[in-house]
């Protein structure tokens, strides 16, 4: 009996150890003063985004998390009119390869492979949006 | 009466070498004697006229400031040579490596604008989307993130079903 719960305790451990959670953020970069209307959220990755795009704020709109533990799609609804699918491929340590596809309502506006791991997001720039930019930004978590 | 210009004491009167005495000796027998007493006027004029003019009589060259000349034309000419030889020098090595001097600025510039490469954007494929957009995948190894970055997307207005807090 002990045994049995013992293999119980190590399987589930080895799930939580192997399954990470994969976070979708759709992302309003823009420059100019921040307002009460253009607030700026506390990613943890702002100094990426600056590196990669050169804005001086960014706001998360929309977000969704999901876990890659098992095979198959993960699907992100960001907001109305963006939504992405993840599809795990493979994983080589922490680093993950993923087919990534983004819709514009139901157009797919791109479907592609990329790699990605913990500490090293995937940035996917979009369309220009307001005075700024729409950033589709992928984490593991 | 000899010729009063042989006198000694003349000579030493008119240098002022005479002692008193004598002065007064000379004067006494000037006075008696015209021709004495013209002489006298005669070398006393001479003499001013050689102190007005003993400044402008030109300085005789010694030996000493001879060879001076002559080591100083020696030191003007070994300068002219040396400035002549280094001039020939710097065009010697122009010369001779300017192509591994072009060559290795060339790849200081190419190596700089590798590593501002690296630095910034690494392609890693292009590619084509369904509906006209094109993607580049990139990779940032300085930031340590990986970038899709897409063009050809309409522009989108603020609204809030993107941007709630707009």
């Amino acid at each position: 009996m002990n045994l049995f719960w013992t293999f119980t305790l190590l399987l589930a451990l080895s799930v939580s150890t192997f399954a990470q959670d994969i976070s979708a953020q759709l992302v309003y970069a823009f420059n100019g003063p921040v307002s009460q209307s253009k607030e700026v959220s506390e990613l943890g990755y702002e100094d990426k985004l600056q590196r990669a795009f050169k804005y001086h704020h960014y706001r998360v709109t929309h977000q969704g998390v999901s876990s890659l533990k098992s095979d198959g799609v993960q699907s992100f609804a960001l907001g109305s009119d963006f939504s992405a699918q993840i599809e795990k491929l493979s994983k080589n340590g922490d680093k993950y390869a993923v087919k990534v596809i983004l819709y514009h309502f139901d157009k797919e506006i791109l479907s592609t492979n990329a790699d990605f791991s913990k500490g090293n997001p995937l940035f996917i720039k979009g369309p220009a949006y307001d005075q700024g930019l729409l950033i589709f930004v992928f984490t593991v978590k | 009466m000899k010729n009063p210009e042989n006198m000694p004491e003349l000579a030493g009167y008119i240098d002022g070498e005479l002692p008193p005495s004598q002065v007064d000796r000379v004067k006494d027998m000037a006075d008696a004697n015209s021709g004495l007493k013209q002489a006298m006027e005669d070398q006393e004029a001479v003499k001013k006229l050689l102190r007005l003019n003993r400044f402008t009589h030109e300085v005789p060259i010694t030996g000493d400031m001879m060879w001076d000349r002559v080591y100083r034309a020696i030191e003007q000419e070994e300068r002219k040579f040396d400035a002549v030889r280094n001039t020939d020098l710097i065009t010697l090595i122009i010369r001779r490596f300017w192509a591994p001097a072009m060559a290795a600025c060339l790849a200081i510039v190419l190596f700089s604008a590798h590593q501002g490469l690296n630095d910034k954007f690494v392609t890693i494929r292009e590619m084509r989307t369904p509906h006209g957009v094109s993607a580049t995948n990139y990779r940032i190894p300085e930031a340590g993130v990986t970038v899709i970055w897409m063009e050809g997307l309409d522009y989108i207005p603020a609204n809030s079903s993107i941007d709630p807090a707009s």
